[in-house]
C-alpha cells in the first residue's frame, strides 16, 4: 500500500511546519506543502494527493476559491478537504462546508483533534 | 288365624333374619379383611418411611454440604474476580488519563518545537517579527496585539508591530503604571477573568509578556483580544509565553543587531571602495 499523501496549503511557515509535524505522527505519510491556492492547484495537477488541509486567508488565491476549483474538477472532486483557519464564526464554518469542505477546524489547533479528523476522512474515502 | 299360617310367617321372618345375619357376617368379614389389608399397608408404609427417613437425609446433607462449599468457593472466586475487575478498571482509567496527559504533552512539545524552530530560522528582523506574529495568531489564538520595543533612553514603549488594532496603538506609550509598566519592568501579566473582548484599552492589555535577555527587558508583547473561538488562555499558552519571553527576545535582538552590522558593513565597504578606488 502506497503512502498517504497530504497537501498542506498555508501561507504561514509556522503553521505549515506544525501541521506537517502533526501529520508525520501517522504511518506512511508524504507531505506536500503549498503557500497559497495557486501553488496548491499546480501541485494537484502533478501529484497524487489523498487529503488537502487548507487555510482560508491566503494571498493570490484564498482557501474558499481553491475548494470551489477542487470540487469543480472531475479528477479531484471527491478529495477530502479540511479547512484550518482563524475564522471561527459559525457563518464562516457553514460557508466553508457549503463549498464542499469535509471538516472545519478553527485555530489554534489541537494536533490530536486534527489527526482524528484526518483518520476519519481517510477511512470514509477508502470505503 | 290358623297355626300353619303363623308358622309360615315366622319361618319367613327367620329366614330373612338369617339372611341379614349372613350378610352382616360377610360384611364384617370383608371389613376385617380390609382392615387387615390396611394395617399391612400402614406397616409397609411405616417401614418405607423409616427406611427413607434413615437414608435420604444423610445423602442430601452430604450434597447440601458439598453444594454449600461450592457456593462459598464460587462466591470467593466472584469476589476475587470483582476485585481484580475493579483493579483493572482503575488501571484502565489511569492509563486513559496518562494517555491524555501524554497526548497533551505531545501537543505542547509540537507547538513549542515549531515556535522555537521558526524563531531561530532566520536572521532577518522582519521575518522574525512575522514569526512572532504567526505564533501569536496561529498557536496562541491572539486576534489583536502589539509588539512593543523598550526605548533605552527613557523606558517608553515604541510600537514595533501591531495586528488587529487598526491605528489605535500610538507610536510611543509612556509606561508610568499599569500592566505595561509592570511588563516593562520584567513582570508578566495575565488578566483573569478576561474582560469584555469588545472593550480594547491600549493601556490595559489582557496579557503582557516581557521580552527579556537575561534580566534586561528589551520589549513587551501586549495582547488585547483573543480569536472569537478562544475563550481563555490554556496551559500551553503560558508555556508559549515563556518561550516567547526568552527566545523571541534573543531572536528579535540578534536579528536587529545583525541587520545593523550588515548595514554598517556595507557602509564601511562603500567607504573602503571609495578610498581604494584608483584616482581618475
Amino acid at each position: 500500500m502506497s503512502a498517504t499523501t497530504f497537501l498542506i496549503v498555508e501561507d504561514s511557515p509556522t503553521m505549515r511546519q506544525l501541521l506537517a509535524f502533526s501529520l508525520r505522527r501517522l504511518k506512511d505519510c508524504r507531505i506536500i506543502e503549498a503557500v497559497d491556492g495557486v501553488d496548491a492547484l499546480k501541485k494537484l495537477t502533478t501529484e497524487r494527493v489523498d487529503l488537502v488541509i487548507t487555510d482560508i486567508n491566503m494571498p493570490m488565491m484564498d482557501g474558499l476559491k481553491l475548494i470551489a476549483l477542487i470540487r469543480g474538477n472531475a479528477r479531484t472532486k471527491t478529495l477530502p478537504i479540511i479547512i484550518v483557519t482563524t475564522e471561527g464564526a459559525e457563518e464562516d464554518r457553514q460557508r466553508g462546508l457549503a463549498l464542499g469542505a469535509d471538516a472545519y477546524i478553527p485555530k489554534p489547533i489541537q494536533p490530536s483533534e486534527l489527526l482524528k479528523k484526518v483518520a476519519s476522512l481517510l477511512e470514509t474515502a477508502r470505503n | 288365624m290358623p297355626l300353619g299360617g303363623e308358622r309360615d310367617d315366622l319361618s319367613a321372618r327367620g329366614e330373612e333374619l338369617r339372611n341379614m345375619f349372613n350378610r352382616a357376617r360377610a360384611f364384617t368379614e370383608e371389613l376385617l379383611r380390609e382392615n387387615e389389608r390396611l394395617r399391612f399397608r400402614v406397616a409397609g408404609l411405616t417401614r418405607e418411611m423409616e427406611q427413607t427417613a434413615g437414608k435420604v437425609p444423610a445423602a442430601a446433607s452430604d450434597s447440601v454440604a458439598q453444594l454449600s462449599a461450592r457456593v462459598r468457593a464460587l462466591e470467593e472466586e466472584r469476589d476475587d474476580l470483582l476485585g481484580r475487575f475493579r483493579e483493572v478498571e482503575a488501571m484502565n482509567r489511569d492509563v486513559a488519563a496518562r494517555h491524555q496527559e501524554i497526548e497533551a504533552q505531545n501537543n505542547h512539545l509540537a507547538n513549542l518545537y515549531v515556535a522555537s524552530y521558526q524563531l531561530h530560522a532566520t536572521l532577518n528582523f522582519g521575518e522574525v517579527l512575522d514569526t512572532v506574529k504567526e505564533i501569536l495568531i496561529n498557536l496562541i489564538g491572539a486576534e489583536a496585539f502589539a509588539i512593543l520595543w523598550v526605548d533605552e533612553r527613557n523606558g517608553d514603549l515604541k510600537r514595533e508591530a501591531i495586528q488587529g488594532m487598526g491605528s489605535s496603538v500610538p507610536e510611543k506609550i509612556r509606561t508610568e503604571r499599569g500592566p505595561l509598566q509592570r511588563a516593562a519592568a520584567g513582570e508578566p501579566f495575565y488578566a483573569d477573568p478576561l474582560p469584555d473582548p469588545l472593550s480594547v484599552d491600549v493601556r490595559n492589555p489582557i496579557a503582557c509578556v516581557p521580552l527579556k535577555i537575561g534580566t534586561r527587558v528589551i520589549g513587551v508583547i501586549a495582547i488585547y483580544r483573543l480569536l472569537q473561538q478562544k475563550e481563555r488562555f490554556q496551559p500551553l499558552d503560558f508555556e508559549l509565553f515563556t518561550l516567547l519571553a526568552g527566545h523571541a527576545s534573543t531572536a528579535l535582538f540578534s536579528s536587529k543587531l545583525y541587520e545593523r552590522s550588515e548595514k554598517k558593513l556595507s557602509e564601511l565597504q562603500g567607504f573602503l571602495d571609495l578610498l581604494t578606488a584608483p584616482s581618475p
